[in-house]
This record gives C-alpha cells, structure tokens and sequence, in this order.
C-alpha cells in the first residue's frame, strides 16, 4: 500500500534575490513498512523533499499524498491535524523543549491529541522503553547526552504511532557509534512496528541500513 | 493541554531568569509609582475635602426652599422657622451625627480708623467645635492667636487672618459691627476680638468673622437660621442621606432644600479634575514603559526560540496554539510583575506615610500639611489591572509573528 505519493513536485524559493529551483518534477512513491533512505550531496533537494512530505512547507507546483489524504488546499489547522495523526519527526538538531523533562517531551504529541492519563503515560513509558531510556524520564534535555537526546526525540515521535517517521540527517550529529546505535532503534521500530521511516543522509554505512535508497541530485531523482 | 501549556509558559518565562527579572522589576516599578502617586493624590483629595468639610461646609447644608436661587440677594426672605424642630427631624436620619444652626449677613467692620465689608457668621460654638474635629486630626478652623468662641460668650468675634491684617486688629481690640437687621433698618454692635483663625480656604479668610449666633440674632433682630449645618459619620455617606433628606422634606411636606459638600467646593473639585488628569497621564506613561520592556523580552524570546516553535509546530501545534502560549506568558510575567508592585507599593507607602511628606500649603489656603501616601483597594485594583493589560497588549505582536511562522524557515533558525 502506497502510504506517500508525490508527483511532478516543484519548489521554488528565493534567498536573497536569487531564484532556487529546490525540487525540479519528483515523482516518489513511498510503500509500507519501507525504511527509505534520500541520499545525496548537501543541496540537492532533501530537506526541501522531507519538509514536503512532511507537511511543513507548501510545494510551487506538483501534488502530495499522505495515506491517501491530498495535502493540497488543506488549511494550516488542518495540516497540522494531519501531521499530530500521522506523521512523526525526528530532527538533526533533536529539537527537544528544554523546559520539559524526557518524559514530558515525549507526553507532548499525545497532549496534542488529547489523550487520557492513563493512556498517555503508558504510551510515554513504552516509547521510552523502546528506545531504551525508561529510566531516563525526569531527566531534562541538558541532562543527556546527544544519543539519549536523539533517542527520547525517536521516542516522541513514535508515541503517536504515526504511519510515517521523517528524519533528517538523524545521526550527523552524533559520533559513529551512538548514530549507529539510533540508527539500530529505527530499524528495530520498523521492523517490530512496521512504522515507515523516511531519512536523509548522505553517509554510506546509514545507507546501508535503508531497504530503498532515493538518490537526489540538484533537484531531481537520479535512477 | 491546557496545564501542559501554563507549565511550559511557566517555565519558559523563567528560562533567561535575569532578563524576566528586570521585566518583572520593569513591571513592578510602573505598579510601585501608580500606586505612590495615585496613594499621594488619594490623600491630598482627602485631607482638601475634610478640611472643606470640617472647615466650613459639613457635608449637608439644609436652607429654607429658594435660598440657593435667591438667596443671594435677600438672605433674610429665607430664614428657616423653627430650627429645633427640623434639626430634630433631621437627627432622626441614619449617618447624621451632629447639626449646628447658623445665619451669614454681609455688614461692614470698623475699627475707628478702617472700615471693612465684612461676611459675617452667626454660629454656636460648641456646634463649630464639634464640626471642626476630623476623625484624629486637627480642627477645620484653626486658632492662630487668641481663643475660639465658646458657649458663654455673647459679644466676642473670632475674624480670619485676611480680615485681620486688613483691618489691622488683634485680640482683645474692640470692633464696631454694622449689619441690616431682617426688618431692614441698621443696628450696630460692639464686639470684642477674641481670637483670629484661619482655614484651607484663603478666601474665607481674607473676609469672614464669627460670632455667636445669639449675638447675630440680636444683630438682625431674628429668631430663625438660615442655614443647618449637618455633619454626618463618615464623607462617603453624603449621597444616601443626601436621599434621605430629600424624601423625608417630601414627605414631611417641609418648605426645605438642601446642597451637599461637594456642590459647594469648587476649589476641590477642579483640583479634583487637574489632578486627575495629571495621574492619567502618568498612567499612560507607566503603561508605555511596561509595554515596551514586555515586548522586548517576548520579542526577543520568539526570535531565540524559532526552531522550538518550529518543533511544536511540526509536532502538530496549530497556530492559535502557540499564540496563546506567547500570550500566557505575557499574561505570567503581568500577574507577577503586578502582584511584586503591589506588595512593594504597599509596603513603600506605608514607610513614607509613616515618615509623611512636608507640604506647602495649597493655592488659595494658608496652611501647611503633611501628606500620606493613601492605599485605598481601587488604586491596588487598578495598578494591578494596568500591568496586566499592558502586558497582555504588549506580548500580541510577538505572539502572532511567533504563531505566522512558516514551520521550515523556523527549524532551519539558529
């Protein structure tokens, strides 16, 4: 079942007053339980792709399908009912809310949907145990380490159980090691999960890992 | 939701703890200086309108129906007939504390060598005195050389500083009082200076003389008042009984009207109006100052937390989402930086009453006074509500250029 549908995606945008052609016509399908990997150079396209996908930016021209649902047209509550439902993010800078402890950073999306207590704190536990920081709750941002941070930052994204989890570049701020280590609960989750995980990266070893790799080049999908 | 959003505004507030210090001093000062400015003017306008109150004019004054349209120009066409039996039926009034008669003729001064149109009073002493007395404080009519008229005396006169001067008489000089008598042929008395006094009003001063009322009776060969003074518990009853009386003359079917203190104190109420609008002007300037440093610190808060909002975004936050949450932390560093003004106010004004502020005396008085610092609920209510609106204003901007972010510009912000 095709859970993403892009066609004949176009973004353009202007930094300073120059024109960038970001994305120039991609055609992508994305399937279940597909851990797909875009691979390719810095500007190539693939935060610009992912941002699509996910919802946080407006294409100039071409289609998205998410699970069915054309994101075109949607108003921005509306996107953003579509992204609590079925979309998960994990970002390079982990962006967690430094305010909030572990176990309230992963609460939040489920905040969002107005889950009950009982339900919410076992989805928060779960999710923690599954990226194995259970213990790690009451710990605030600046108390982990860059690992535990990506790590609660999967977990938040999973405890929606969205269809789809976006990642960009989740491990290029980590050492080998702790990245391979994330990299290894993402593959477990959609394993386990069957949860697609659609992440950038231009390192070959997380490439490795992907069951579909997309590679992009000024713009385009390069077969 | 909602307790996740005031605990994450909470907590965002107190994230760079030095600059929502100096916000919340910021807010605090604006409070602190509305509440010893407007506590300043509460108590000048009190101690004006009691020494008004208590200096002259009690809070009610009772005529004869077409003294204060006529009046003027024939005093005695309205003399109250019988005034023990209206001063009885006004005692009978809830708040009315005390009521003294009096009689006010124009006539002329002379000394042998000045002649001097005078405003002469018929009072009783025992009355005045009792008019005179503010709860604690120092009589309306204060005694600058000599005694005050008592019961006992019959043909003494107390004259104001002004009058004195002009007159160039002091205590114990005897003075020749010439008046109309009701039936409009002249008489003449021989008085006694028994004492020189002096009031808030300047005017009064420079023109008044005060006798016993017997003795101004035997002066106009009358036996009625014109005027009966009514002094009441407390200022803030004027307006009820004011009601009171004006039924019970209905009622009664009594030929009587009366004016209450403030219909009659022009110089307080203008004052009044001035310094109102001083305090509005310095409300708006204390406004200004509080909205400018919060939306420095909540501008200068979206700015640095882009990407997070970016994130909360992303996480499926909509827009009036994050609205609210600038705004609740507005709303946080308004309720603290006004509750921290209020409680610092209070206390600072509590010192400097406690110290009290030498003044000059006022424009048209002749005394010197000491100011307090007056907390009244209303003051504290409204310099509570103006950081809280102010700082609710002043975060709307920054909250809804927060809330317009376009998520991807916002998680690339660094």
């Amino acid at each position: 079942m095709d859970v993403v549908e892009v066609k004949e995606l176009t973004k353009e945008y202007y930094l300073g007053k120059t024109l960038i052609h970001a994305l120039k016509g991609v055609d992508l399908t994305i399937r279940d339980r597909d851990f797909l990997a875009i691979a390719g150079p810095s500007g190539s396209g693939k935060t610009t792709l992912l941002n699509l996908i996910g919802c946080i930016d407006l294409p100039t021209a071409g289609s998205i399908k998410i699970d069915n649902i054309d994101v075109h047209g949607l108003s921005s509550d509306q996107l953003a009912e579509l992204r609590a439902a079925k979309i998960g993010f994990i970002f390079q800078t982990f962006n967690l809310i430094p305010v909030l402890s572990a176990f309230e950073n992963v609460e939040y999306p489920l905040l969002q949907r107005k889950t009950k207590k009982d339900e919410r704190k076992k989805g928060v536990m779960n999710a923690l145990k599954s990226v194995g920081l259970e213990t790690f709750a009451k710990h605030k941002p600046d108390e982990l380490s860059g690992g535990q941070r990506q790590r609660v930052a999967i977990a938040r994204a999973l405890v929606s159980e969205p269809k789809i989890i976006l990642a960009d570049e989740p491990t290029a701020n980590l050492d080998h090691q702790t990245g391979a280590a994330v990299l290894e609960v993402m593959k477990r989750i959609n394993e386990e999960q069957g949860t697609v995980f659609i992440f950038s990266t231009h390192d070959p070893k997380v490439m490795e890992l992907a069951n579909r790799i997309v590679q992009l080049m000024d713009g385009k999908i390069v077969p | 939701m909602e307790l996740l959003n005031l605990k994450l505004a909470f907590r965002n507030v107190f994230r760079n703890r030095v600059r929502s210090l100096i916000t919340l001093a910021a807010i605090a000062f604006g409070c602190i200086s509305l509440i010893i400015a407007g506590g300043f003017f509460e108590d000048t306008f009190m101690q004006m309108r009691e020494a008004y109150i208590h200096g002259h004019l009690g809070h009610i004054q009772v005529y004869k129906k077409g003294y204060l349209e006529k009046g003027n120009t024939r005093p005695f066409d309205y003399m109250i007939e019988h005034p023990e039996k209206v001063k009885e039926l006004i005692a009978s009034v809830d708040h009315v504390k005390f009521i003294t008669p009096r009689i006010s003729f124009s006539g002329l001064l002379s000394t042998g060598e000045n002649t001097i149109s005078i405003l002469g009073q018929g009072v009783d002493p025992i009355g005045e005195k009792t008019i005179g007395i503010i709860e604690g404080a120092s009589a309306g009519v204060a005694i600058e050389a000599g005694e005050n008229l008592s019961s006992d005396d019959m043909y003494d006169v107390v004259i104001g500083t002004g009058l004195a001067k002009a007159m160039g008489s002091k205590v114990g000089d005897f003075i020749i009082l010439v008046s109309n008598t009701v039936g409009g042929a002249l008489n003449a008395l021989d008085m006694k200076v028994k004492g020189v006094f002096f009031t808030a009003s300047k005017e009064f001063d420079d023109r008044a003389l005060r006798m016993p009322i017997t003795a101004a009776q035997a002066l106009l060969r009358t036996d009625g008042v014109q005027t009966l003074v009514v002094l009441l518990d407390k200022t803030e009853h004027t307006d009820t009984v004011k009601n009171s009386l004006m039924d019970l003359f209905k009622n009664k079917n009594l030929d009587l009207e009366l004016k209450p203190w403030y219909e009659m104190a022009d110089f307080y109420n203008k004052t009044v109006e001035l310094y109102g609008r001083q305090f509005f002007v310095l409300k708006l300037i204390i406004a200004i100052i509080v909205v400018l440093s919060i939306f420095n610190t909540i501008n200068m808060s979206v700015w640095e937390r882009a990407r997070e909002i970016g994130t909360i975004m992303a996480l499926g936050s909509k827009r009036y989402e994050v609205l609210k949450l600038f705004l609740l932390e507005g709303l946080i560093l308004g309720i603290l930086g006004g509750l921290l003004g209020i409680i610092v106010g209070t206390g600072l004004a509590y010192v400097i009453s406690f110290i009290g502020i030498p003044m000059p005396p006022p424009p048209g008085a002749n005394i010197n006074w000491v100011a307090h610092i007056r907390v009244v609920p209303k003051l504290l209510f409204s310099s509570f509500l103006i950081a809280l609106i102010s700082s609710l204003l002043s975060s709307f901007y920054p909250a809804f250029k927060a809330s317009r972010l376009v998520i991807a510009d916002a998680l690339r912000h660094s």
